[in-house]
């Protein structure tokens, strides 16, 4: 087997026609660079993938990829994909980037094995199932990154936790939190930690930040990090208010800076299939549940229990999540309709700990459940008019057919695919969130909520 | 290419954007879709409008507005974009802005005489001030919609449907205009949904101008689903004896399956007398389209009654503060 850079291109068009039933389109193919197995002459290929240049540079796509179909099972596409990989690393690229579907099993498995990553997942045609975008960092070296709000028990340390399992990609250069005990903990890891953003000296060298700090701080920080030119992946929700969230939204205007949202729901390829299933359906009723994961003797840590820090609590805390979901799946405006927010005497007064909404879409009834139930579990129920669906991280199943869809492990680690996504807005600023409507829409029906609550004096109602 | 040509064209990429969406909701697409498709070469769909409105119908507004902003030039597919920034924006709230991106909409597609684009602007214009409360400043909007529209548009029948809710909801002086366009509608519209969505539109008028037969015309068009469990719902409220007026709602809850809880929440309540008359409802949101209409197993407990009922639109919108020029629950102007 041979190898061969830049074949023909006619034979490349050819080639793929015949595999994907379409010719590609041929000057896309001539402008990219296109590597090729072949057996014996120059037009007898075998293989072919074609790498182009992405949204900027520094970032490559991987457009078309294909192996022959008498010639599949004999590792032949790991080969043509360890070609691609070396030949990006030549010429100075440090993220790649490919686009998969569903059907293609055998791909998804031999990227998996390569450590690609699956950041997100788009809906496509219904032939080719879900399609799924995967990346590779190709760093030459580490990216410096702090981790501002880094609690071991929450978020935080869950980013910082991860950042670790990645040297690859991340150097974990300084962890900052105002709380003694915290900055002790990872000090003991053998990190530099700081008690303010303040403190952190230039010579570290940092260029992006993880920010996973309460709601209500969570503007400054951010105002701070842009400030210093970082990119930033920001742990939901992001920020205290719709107010704030337009402020916000300014600040990345005209691409000035870098953000990476930590609200990734819409992107798992569980829901990306549910959303692909009810295409033609009509919605009539879909149930987004969400369990904090926290048993109802145990308090609430950290800032949810501080009346000094807290703004909203369950809510605003993964309601925000099911609430986006719901968004995404139904894809329409989603109106407010009732709302019940609960709380427990003994905790902050405007942190609610359960949430239960029902809104409405046209005809479709959404409800939106956030408890605390000791587990924490999501899960998903639509009734359509062809049945009805169930999803969760796992996949989807409905009660006729039973399984339609099963996640790849990849996804697992959904911090994993946020963060090759932060790798990407360091390198390149356009992969980044250039606006934040979605979070308006969100924060528009929680904060409604909220006001309704407090104005009809259902218990806990926040101040909105 | 002259401005017919150039109309044509716009359509022609409009029906190509639409073939897109039901594409990027991976429906399968329909023949006439495909060929539109293939028709427009594929590649206008990588034009940055195409991709804004595939994301607006994903409802990834984010993306969309990205790829609205991206559109470049002065001319029709700008108009478009903007008009998609408009929609984007009326979805989260921001009506003014809203308004500000259809009238820039309207500039540009005007300036080109694009008719096809003029009258979507004026539709979705019309539904933003619809929904904004200014059902008067809505109705002229939908009538240039019906002006603007081809002649034989299949879009007509759910144009006057909604011309009429403005009417209807601007009082008794355009009390006549919406009952004959409900009726116009109701009879000739070419959608089901549109047809069975104006007879119940009819029904919440009748009971408006408090005319009994129009509740009745609408009730011998039979709708099923939501928009017959409205009818039935308005032939209780204009219903002097108890017992008729218990009947007719037992016959509206009949029709909604329970798992409609809200619906039968308020019907039961009302029935009970612990909702006021003063709190009859304006009508749900008419949807032009198709009622869900199916009771499927409720996987998920449903509690029997929410704690708090909102005053959202569907329900009691008097109850919304306003601001000094009378508008709904606005927030303030924002332009992305």
């Amino acid at each position: 087997m041979n190898v061969l850079n830049n074949p023909d291109p006619l034979f490349a068009r050819d080639f793929f026609a015949e595999i994907f039933g379409e010719a590609p389109d041929l000057e896309r193919i001539r402008r990219a660079t296109c590597i090729a197995l072949t057996e014996g002459g120059s037009d007898s290929l075998v293989a072919v993938g074609c790498l182009e240049e992405g949204p900027c540079a520094g970032m490559g796509y991987v457009w078309l990829f294909a192996v022959a179909e008498n010639y599949r099972g004999r590792g032949l596409g790991a080969l043509l994909l360890d070609e691609i990989v070396s030949h990006a690393r030549k010429t100075g690229l440090s993220v790649i980037e490919l686009k998969t579907y569903q059907k293609w099993y055998s791909m998804r498995d031999m990227l998996l094995k390569h450590g690609w990553v699956l950041v997100r997942a788009e809906p496509s045609k219904r032939e080719d199932g879900v399609g799924e975008i995967w990346q590779l960092p190709l760093l030459s070296r580490p990216l410096r990154v702090a981790v501002i709000g880094c609690n071991p028990e929450g978020r935080g340390g869950e980013w910082a936790k991860t950042i670790l399992d990645l040297p690859e990609w991340w150097n974990l250069a300084a962890v900052v939190d105002p709380s003694p005990e915290v900055r002790q903990f990872w000090a003991s890891q053998g990190l530099q930690v700081f008690e303010s953003l303040d403190d952190i000296p230039a010579l570290l060298e940092i260029g992006a930040a993880v920010v996973a700090v309460p709601p209500r701080f969570a503007l400054q920080i951010q105002k701070q990090a842009i400030d210093r030119g970082w990119a930033m992946l920001v742990e939901k929700p992001l920020a205290a208010s719709m107010g704030e969230i337009i402020e916000l939204q300014d600040m990345l205007r005209g691409g000035r800076a870098r953000l990476v949202a930590g609200v990734q729901r819409r992107s798992h390829p569980s829901y990306v299939a549910l959303k692909a299933l009810l295409a033609d359906c009509e919605i009539r009723n879909l149930t987004v549940r969400i369990s904090l994961g926290r048993p109802e003797d145990s308090g609430l840590a950290g800032h949810r229990g501080d009346p000094s820090q807290c703004r909203g609590g369950a809510l605003l805390d993964m309601g925000y999540h099911a609430l986006d979901l719901a968004h995404f799946l139904i894809g329409k405006p989603v109106e407010l309709v009732s709302c019940s927010l609960r709380n427990r005497e003994d905790l902050a007064a405007d942190a609610d700990s359960a949430a239960d909404l029902l809104c409405r879409s046209g005809t479709a009834w959404l409800r939106i459940l956030v408890d605390r139930h000791s587990i924490k579990t999501e899960q998903v129920a639509v009734q359509t008019a062809d049945g009805v669906f169930i999803a969760d991280r796992s996949g989807v199943a409905s009660q006729e057919h039973g399984t339609l869809y099963t996640c790849p492990p990849a996804w697992h680690s959904a911090e994993k695919a946020r963060l090759s996504a932060l790798v990407a807005a360091c390198l390149c600023p356009a992969s980044a969130e250039g606006n934040l409507w979605e979070h308006l829409a969100l924060f528009e029906t929680v904060e409604r909520a909220y006001g309704i609550a407090s104005q009809l004096g259902a218990v806990g109602g926040a101040q909105s | 290419m002259n401005n017919w040509e150039s109309s044509l064209a716009a359509f022609r990429l409009m029906e190509v954007g639409s073939a897109a969406q039901a594409l990027a909701n991976a429906s399968e697409p329909t023949l006439r879709e495909v060929i539109t498709l293939r028709c427009g070469q594929r590649i206008e769909s990588s034009l940055p409008v195409v991709q804004g409105w595939q994301q607006y119908f994903q409802a990834n507004y984010s993306a969309a507005v990205t790829h609205f902003s991206e559109q470049p030039g002065e001319g029709w597919l700008r108009a478009w974009a903007d008009l998609g920034i408009a929609k984007v924006a009326s979805d989260c709230g921001f009506w003014r802005s809203a308004l500000e991106w259809c009238a820039l909409a309207w500039q540009r597609a005007a300036a080109g005489e694009h008719m096809d684009l003029l009258a979507e602007i004026s539709g979705a214009r019309g539904e933003i001030l619809l929904r904004s409360g200014k059902p008067s400043e809505a109705a002229s909007s939908f009538a240039e919609d019906l002006a603007l529209l081809r002649p034989g548009s299949r879009y007509s029948g759910r144009v006057r449907c909604y011309l009429a809710h403005a009417w209807s909801r601007m009082g008794n002086h355009a009390g006549r205009a919406a009952r004959l366009f409900y009726q116009l509608a109701a009879h000739t519209a070419s959608e089901p949904g549109t047809r069975s969505y104006s007879a119940a539109g009819l029904a919440v008028h009748g009971v408006r101008i408090r005319e009994p037969f129009l509740v009745a015309e609408a009730e011998e068009s039979a709708p099923s689903g939501m928009p017959g469990f409205w009818v039935r719902v308005c032939k209780a409220k204009l219903e002097t004896s108890t017992l008729l007026r218990k009947k007719s709602l037992e016959e509206a809850m009949e029709i909604l399956p329970p798992e409609y809880h809200a619906e039968h929440w308020w019907a039961r309540g009302w029935l009970s007398g612990s909702v006021p008359d003063s709190k009859f409802l304006e009508p749900l949101h008419i949807h032009p389209l198709p009622p869900a209409n199916l009771g499927v197993t409720t996987l998920v407990e449903m509690p029997v009654s929410p704690d708090a009922i909102s005053d959202a639109p569907w329900w009691d919108k008097s109850k919304w503060p306003t601001d000094a020029e009378g508008w709904w629950k606005l927030r303030d102007n924002f332009m992305p």
